[in-house]
């Protein structure tokens, strides 16, 4: 399995002046086949407002929305395809420069510089969201009114 | 079966229910494994240091790999 590096370690020392680190945790979990699963994740609570994000809303479908397709669907007798996209996170695009503390495995001089979008960061289920349309656009698909 | 089973180590127990889907009732294999899963989610550890250095060796194999794995991203 291809392993996307979503972030690299860089000293400490070259982190501009006045960015202050984002802090991580580790998140354990096992599943029923007996795999075991780790996951370095950002604390968005000790993101700064406009320093380490700036927006975070992602759109969701509505309900009703999401009844009117499904009956829409079916009047239509169309097919329905469903995707589930590993890690969908992790593939979302920052616009930040985002520098996470993880002192546990790096040590003191050392930090994480993001590629990538973590789990835990404030904005990104906003980046996900924009990278997915970016590509449902680049498929062909166009959104509505609302959307454009 | 209860009684063969807790002879065995607990992550060896889980692979034996995994790999005896045919010997078994459905509902007692997912039963059973259901029980195992619900232990060993009260035996996750809570930091990095404490999957690394686990007490247990084969938990503390399987945390390290997961880690090594992790840290490659």
């Amino acid at each position: 399995v291809e392993i996307r590096k979503v972030c690299r370690v860089i000293k400490r020392a070259s982190i501009p002046k006045g960015r202050h680190l984002v802090r991580s945790t580790w998140i354990f979990g096992i599943k029923r086949s007996g795999l075991c699963k780790a996951r370095l994740v950002a604390c968005g609570y000790s993101q700064i407002p406009e320093v380490d994000f700036t927006e975070s809303f992602a759109l969701v479908i509505n309900d009703v929305s999401w009844r009117i397709l499904i009956i829409s669907m079916l009047v239509q007798k169309l097919e329905a395809k469903i995707i589930d996209v590993y890690t969908a996170f992790l593939y979302g695009d920052l616009y930040e420069d985002i520098y996470i503390k993880c002192s546990e495995v790096h040590g003191e001089d050392e930090a994480l510089h993001l590629i990538h979008a973590i789990y835990g960061l404030v904005q990104v289920a906003r980046q996900y969201y924009l990278k997915f349309i970016e590509n449902l656009r680049k498929m062909g698909f166009s959104g509505g009114y609302p959307d454009s | 079966l209860k009684s063969k089973l807790s002879e065995f180590h607990i992550l060896d127990g889980l692979n034996y229910l995994n790999n005896v889907k045919n010997i078994m009732k459905k509902d007692t294999r997912s039963g059973l494994l259901r029980e195992y899963v619900q232990e060993l989610k009260g035996m996750l550890p809570n930091s990095y240091e404490e999957a690394w250095n686990h007490p247990d060796e084969k938990f503390r194999d399987r945390w390290r790999i997961t880690l090594r794995k992790e840290l490659r991203a």
